[in-house]
């Protein structure tokens, strides 16, 4: 039985990774010995895992869009709808029925630009291509708005939770060698592809972020600069202060992304490319 | 002018409709009623747009505001779906400060959760813990940012999230035997 006292709530600021190393180290400690905690942890995480499963998108319905599209027009130019909007600064009762309300053709123009934005953006991304999308992923791990459903240090624990979760089955790059330690991984969705997300830190705190997808590497924007190197084919872009680099393995696109110089991440990429068994 | 603001809010906005509707099916659980909700919360999402500080988390301020409209008014319909209290659930799982160690299930193995039956799992829980969950884990905000949203201090988004989370886990456990094992000291994290 542990010494120390039981974390309690803090537990789920463990399992969030939002704990300094020092505390997160003292509540593994205290798991490692207390079995009533470790239960309590077990639950928390499971439970965590399978909320996840609810970020799948909820279908929109088709015409909510042109709807709401209208009813902005409508509020920014009054005087040109041809029949009165209703209350719209009421708190209405959502049990009603609600009111449809006849609005011009010409709000339909605006309404399809928006459906073009969403077609080419998707419903959560503003004008940001797919290493900007991944770049501001390595960002949101870093500041913990994405979380790290996983947090294992180990590569091949890391391996089995990708294999047992829904999506592309990837393999972890193992950096121990390098002393870059593997701070955990998640499912996550890239550019409305599933993917594997995994991060590392190095010794200095800087983070390394690795996410492997289903797609090919041609339908990239252009690249900053290319390698060519053991037979692989290394893309690289800068985004801001992000360097990223993607390569192609099978049917998988892996992409290293970092704020280190730009020569270390693409040197880890160049080591650690693996052609598929 | 009013172009140039609609343009801005069509940018940084009305590319998160999906977004809300996502938010606001979850919390109201019924298309309709989410289908007003995101309507409502992106019309008074423009008439606010000037309180909106460009470049910080549009999604998030928009989750606020639909978060506020289902608690002024979702909360007023007496049909909502009813749910009991988080002690009563916590009673009926047996819950203690602590409690003596249980089978509990690999985290890593959700094989059996299937999505519809954490979402009734979900839907169990109280409306405030519900919501913590559905923020922080779904729609991925920080607990700074769902603080914000649920209009309450970071610190209580925490207690949230851990009596849910422990509720949730209990309820699946429940609903898959199968997988019942015990976590071994050895893969303690």
């Amino acid at each position: 039985m542990s010494t120390s006292a039981h974390p309690g709530e803090q537990l789920v600021d463990f399992v969030d990774g939002r704990l300094d190393e020092g505390a997160a180290s003292t509540i593994r400690g205290h798991l490692a010995a207390c079995d009533a905690c470790r239960a309590i942890h077990a639950d928390l995480v499971a439970a965590q895992s399978a909320a996840v499963r609810l970020r799948v998108g909820v279908a929109m319905p088709a015409d909510l869009l042109a709807s709401v599209t209208r009813a902005l027009d409508a509020e920014a130019a009054p005087t040109r709808v041809t029949a009165p909007p209703r209350d719209l600064t009421s708190t209405r009762d959502l049990t009603r029925p609600r009111a449809r309300v006849r609005w011009p053709l010409w709000a339909g123009a605006t309404a399809a630009a928006v459906v073009l934005a969403f077609v080419l953006l998707g419903p959560r991304d503003v004008v940001l291509d797919l290493p900007a999308q991944a770049a501001r992923d390595l960002e949101a791990v870093g500041s913990r708005t994405l979380p790290l459903d996983a947090q294992v240090s180990d590569a091949a624990a890391l391996e089995r939770y990708f294999a047992a979760s829904a999506g592309p089955r990837v393999r972890v790059i193992d950096l121990a060698m390098m002393n870059i330690v593997l701070e955990g991984g998640v499912r996550h969705t890239l550019d409305g592809r599933q993917s594997a997300l995994y991060s590392y830190r190095t010794p200095s705190g800087a983070r390394l972020v690795c996410q492997m997808y289903e797609g090919r590497l041609a339908d990239l924007p252009p690249p900053g600069d290319v390698r060519e190197q053991n037979g692989f084919r290394f893309q690289i872009y800068t985004r801001g202060a992000v360097t990223l680099v993607f390569w192609q393995e099978g049917e998988l696109v892996c992409v290293l992304a970092s704020e280190l110089p730009a020569d270390e991440v693409i040197a880890l990429a160049v080591a650690k490319a693996m052609a598929p068994a | 002018m009013t172009d140039e603001r609609r343009a801005r809010f069509d940018t940084e906005a009305l590319v998160h409709l999906g977004a809300v509707y996502g938010a606001a099916y979850r919390l109201t659980r019924d298309a309709d009623r989410a289908r007003d909700l995101s309507q409502d919360a992106m019309l008074r999402a423009w008439r606010a747009f000037g309180t909106y500080t460009p470049g910080t988390n549009a999604r998030a301020w928009l989750l606020r505001i639909v978060y506020s409209i289902f608690v002024n008014d979702y909360h007023r319909d007496r049909r909502a779906p009813a749910t009991q209290s988080i002690e009563a659930l916590e009673m009926q799982h047996g819950f203690e400060p602590v409690s003596p160690a249980a089978p509990v299930p690999d985290p890593w193995q959700p094989e059996g959760w299937t999505e519809p039956a954490v979402r009734e799992a979900l839907d169990a829980l109280p409306d405030d813990f519900r919501t913590a969950v559905l923020l922080v884990d779904v729609e991925e905000l920080s607990y700074e940012e769902a603080a914000v949203v649920m209009d309450c201090a970071v610190g209580t988004v925490r207690s949230r999230l851990f009596r849910a989370r422990r509720l949730l886990g209990a309820s699946l456990r429940a609903l898959a035997p199968a997988q019942r094992r015990v976590i071994t000291k050895s893969e303690a994290p």
